[in-house]
């Protein structure tokens, strides 16, 4: 059962410098039981992608410009400026947040408040969407407290007196405490220690089993993704490069973009002398060229590259990719473009 | 704009300074100067304040009577063509006694706060210099004399020095000198904490080589604001203090004693009390709006 | 909790005693000879000396100083006004309760205005509230408190004829000195509480607090406020400051019978003992004020309280390392 669906997403900030463009034509769907991983440098769209689900966009700067996004096949975004104005969407989207969707922040220290108790903080969301008595939720949040590993006696602490982990604990806690459909993950693990990192995705990765929740986990460190995700979207840009289950993403990237990163990374088996580093900046979203984005940055970049952009191309089942040297390969195979065959998937 | 500081903003903003860096020659001094040259209100501030300053200047030319030119025929006028702002009870033309006051105000406002920033001011950035327990014993004696509020504090010293501009001036900046110490020390002492005082003293600048070279440029943005908003403060309490009679006393026409001696009659002559206060008004609105301008230009971060 | 409450109230110990100093040398450094207050100019010398002998003014400086302190600490004595003979301290106590409600009446009237008008502000920025208040907030840190009190004086009592110009009979009386000094610190407030909500909302944990499906006023109201208003109670001290020490000014314009109008009648008069009861009596409210005010902090933000407790915590270690050792 497909849990979330966003479909052909544009997401503009509109500052007073001018337009940026933060995503761009983004199609991804997740079905319930499973982790898709959400890849790319700062800067490519992926925290405005989870934003943009959850309804929580900046305003009045961050604007959905076109596409939509399915939570529970209930379309979330408001696409027309008049409506947004009137917060047409508002009351639906707080129904479905923390019920149908839960988020989890990048950093553990600040999501909490400082004056509130831990256990209140929980019990709140409960409150708000169990239908259940005040004695009712305290109990209901008090295991959760204990699912994700943190005593129920802590309950009337406050957040500074735990540490990072234990705190990003609480926060998955309140996350699923209403047992959402669909998990939004925004670098849970960025934040905390290699050692503590483990911890959390392995309590992540169990109470999603345990849930059968559609977890979308964004994540700049690959190592996360072989960990825990079924499939791995590559993001740059605000675009997807490429696309496909874990194994192909790890076994056959083909994305001269995704092959940099895996450049880019340490590895124990194979015997490098320098890592490689992915020359130049990602290109400016306020100023994005008509032409491939990734093109002043790509070491396979050739004339047809500055002369337009590539679409996004299925090149074996489930696996796509945005680059016109692959595409010219699959040209003769097959000639649909990539968003329909994602959608009819 | 309630706008969240996304990393994809970020990224924007690291980009861009980039891009500019190599193009253009920009110190944060003209950096600044953009920012509140782009700021109407702050413009208008500071263009107030430059022709209250020519006003003081130039009061013997703009004035159309000497200040203590008692006319008794015409006591008590409202405005008129004669008398633009009307005239007092002694028959002194208000208009000119507005302009002179100009010259008791402006002065007496900058000098006690220069002075209470001169020795607040050092003393907070030995504190914070220093820290430990030279910082510990000076904000110790700072908090015992800020037990006092300053506007009793000046009170209590204008009525031990007896009336006179110069005690006035002493009476401000000794009341004021402990809470400027404290904006002295605080903005040393957040300077202090970035990692490129850090990265100074790693390469081995002397401790006075980094006061001087790192730490009070950058602090200077912030002490340049509160110097703005200080003086502010302290044209109010000039006027108060002379308003109950410890400070300017007749006949020289500060804004304050004016309003004092102009009390006595409300009711035959209300005008008497609103330029005078209209001036004080003008002149603290302007530096505030002015020290509202610099305090955004130098740090975009607070819009 | 009740440690730091402890060690705070030690602390004034020192304060008291500084203020003292301070008051003390500004009496010294007075221009003019005290005895010719009580007994006049022209007193023949014998009668002069023998006032002097009285008054301890012939005994050094250091011993004066800490005959004074003595007896203001042990028996309260601030000694008598020139003026009427009487006890300072018990012409200075049946005026304070004006003082006192002057100052806290208007505090909570401006509160009343200030927070909502802030919050609003901060949650609708750059709408035509925000610029309201903020203009509102910036004239009143503009306007001299005494001309605004002298124009609505003008205009409410004088002109209208709505309320009593001067005194305090009964309630009616109260009104306009009340409102005009708070409303005349309704800016100031609002204009810190704003800032500190702007700060607030940003916050990470209201982000979390709306993802949970939370609804708009409770996520700034509870989630919100309390975070903000932690600037807003430090503001509230030193508004309460401003207060008292500005009761001089407020109290002699609607001729309130207060600590205020009492030092400036004694200003006028020379009677300096009254002038450094008053100023010692405003002294002490302000600092009890300032450490109710530090409390409350703790109250309101827990990491605080705990940080005192971990404080003592690491004191304790380091003494047993030390006895350990």
């Amino acid at each position: 059962m497909t849990a979330l669906e966003i479909k052909n997403l544009v997401v503009h900030y509109e500052t007073p410098e001018g337009v940026a463009e933060a995503v761009n034509n983004v199609s991804l769907s997740i079905s319930s039981g499973e982790t898709l991983g959400l890849v790319g440098e700062t800067g490519a769209g992926k925290t405005t992608i989870a934003l943009t689900i959850m309804g929580l966009l900046p305003r009045p700067a961050g604007r959905v410009i076109k596409g939509e996004i399915l939570v529970n096949g209930e379309n979330v975004v408001e696409t027309s400026r008049r409506k947004r104005k009137l917060h047409s969407k508002d009351k639906m989207l707080r129904k479905l947040r923390g019920s149908s969707m839960g988020m989890i922040f990048q950093d553990p220290m600040s999501a909490l408040n400082p004056v509130m108790r831990v256990g209140d903080q929980i019990t709140e969301v409960i409150r708000l969407h169990g239908n259940m008595s005040r004695s009712q939720s305290v109990k209901r949040a008090k295991e959760m407290m204990e699912l994700v590993g943190i005593s129920s006696v802590r309950y009337n602490d406050y957040p500074h007196e735990f540490s990072g982990g234990m705190k990003q604990r609480i926060v998955i806690a309140m996350a699923l405490a209403c047992n959402p459909g669909v998990l939004i993950a925004d670098e849970p693990t960025t934040a905390l220690d290699v050692t503590i990192q483990a911890q959390v995705l392995e309590l992540m990765n169990e109470l999603k089993r345990k849930f059968n929740t559609a977890l979308l986990m964004i994540t700049h460190d690959l190592g996360v993704v072989a960990d825990i995700c079924d499939k791995c979207a590559v993001l740059y840009a605000g675009e997807i490069m490429e696309y496909g289950t874990v194994e192909h993403i790890f076994n056959n990237p083909r994305h001269p973009y995704t092959l940099a990163l895996f450049n880019a990374l340490p590895s124990l088996d194979k015997d490098v002398e320098r890592l490689k580093s992915i020359s130049g900046l990602m290109s400016d979203n306020m100023n994005l060229p008509t032409y491939c984005t990734f093109y002043e940055r790509c070491d396979k970049r050739c004339q047809r590259c500055s002369e337009g952009d590539p679409v996004l191309t299925q090149i074996e089942p489930g696996h796509f990719v945005k680059c016109f040297h692959l595409a010219q390969e699959q040209e003769d195979k097959a000639n649909t473009p990539a968003s329909e065959v994602l959608l009819n998937e | 704009m309630a706008k969240l500081y996304t990393p994809a903003m970020a990224a924007i903003d690291r980009k861009r300074a980039k891009h500019k860096g190599p193009v253009k020659q920009s110190t944060p001094a003209r950096e600044a100067w953009k920012r509140l040259k782009r700021n109407r209100l702050a413009i208008v501030g500071m263009v107030i304040l430059i022709l209250l300053i020519l006003t003081a200047v130039f009061a013997d030319v703009l004035a159309p009577y000497e200040f203590d030119e008692q006319m008794l025929k015409e006591r008590n006028q409202t405005p008129s063509r004669a008398h633009l702002m009307g005239t007092d009870n002694y028959g002194r033309d208000i208009l000119s006694r507005v302009i002179f006051g100009a010259r008791i105000s402006l002065p007496i406002g900058f000098l006690s706060v220069i002075i209470a920033f001169a020795v607040g001011g050092t003393l907070g950035a030995i504190a914070a210099f220093n820290g430990g327990k030279v910082d510990n014993y000076i904000m110790r004696i700072m908090d015992i004399f800020q037990s006092i509020p300053p506007m009793l504090m000046a009170i209590a010293i204008a009525a031990s020095l007896g009336n006179g501009a110069v005690n006035l001036v002493l009476a401000i900046s000794i009341s004021t000198m402990p809470a400027r110490s404290r904006i002295v020390r605080a903005a040393i002492l957040t300077v202090k904490q970035n990692d490129y005082i850090e990265s100074a003293r790693a390469m081995g600048a002397s401790s006075r080589r980094q006061l001087i070279k790192y730490m009070l440029p950058n602090a200077i943005g912030t002490i340049l604001t509160s110097f703005t908003f200080s003086v502010a403060t302290a044209i109010l309490t000039v006027s108060s203090l002379s308003y109950i009679g410890l400070g300017i006393t007749a006949p020289t026409p500060e804004w304050g004693s004016m309003l004092s001696a102009g009390k006595e009659f409300m009711r035959q002559a209300p005008h008497v009390l609103i330029f005078p206060g209209l001036m004080i008004m003008i002149t603290v609105l302007a530096l505030n709006l002015f020290g509202d301008g610099l305090r955004d230009a130098l740090d975009p971060r607070l819009q | 909790m009740l440690k730091y409450i402890i060690k705070r109230l030690i602390w004034m110990i020192p304060v008291i005693l500084g203020v003292l100093c301070i008051v003390f040398i500004l009496s010294e450094i007075t221009p003019g000879d005290p005895v010719d207050a009580v007994v006049g100019y022209d007193a023949p010398a014998e009668v002069r000396e023998a006032m002097k002998e009285e008054m301890g003014l012939n005994k050094p400086v250091i011993v004066r100083f800490i005959i004074y302190v003595w007896k203001i600490v042990t028996r309260g004595d601030l000694g008598k006004s020139y003026a009427s003979g009487q006890p300072v301290l018990k012409e200075l106590l049946a005026r304070f309760p004006n003082t006192l409600i002057l100052t806290f009446a208007s505090i909570i009237v401006a509160l009343i205005i200030a927070i909502p008008l802030g919050l609003i502000s901060a949650v609708k920025q750059y709408s035509i509230i925000d610029n309201a208040s903020m203009a509102l907030a910036l004239f009143g840190v503009s306007i001299p408190q005494f001309w605004f009190a002298l124009l609505t004086l003008l205009v409410f009592a004088v002109k209208l004829k709505w309320l009593p110009a001067s005194g305090i009979e009964g309630f009616s009386g109260w009104v306009l000195p009340v409102a005009m000094i708070g409303i005349a610190n309704v800016g100031n407030l609002a204009r810190t509480t704003r800032s500190s909500m702007l700060e607030v909302v940003r916050q990470d944990y209201i982000r979390t607090a709306r993802a949970k499906g939370q609804n708009e006023v409770v996520v700034i109201v509870i989630h919100g406020l309390r975070n903000a208003l932690i600037p807003v109670i430090a503001n509230v001290g030193n508004t309460i400051g401003v207060s008292l020490g500005g009761a001089i000014i407020a109290e002699s314009i609607f001729s309130i019978s207060g600590v205020g109008k009492y030092m400036l009648d004694s200003i006028n008069q020379r009677n300096w003992p009254s002038v450094q009861g008053g100023i010692i009596l405003l002294a002490l409210a302000f600092s009890i004020t300032m450490l109710i005010m530090d409390l409350l902090y703790t109250l309101i933000d827990p990491r605080l309280k705990s940080e005192f407790r971990s404080k003592n915590r690491i004191k304790v270690k380091k003494k047993t390392t030390r006895e350990a050792a």
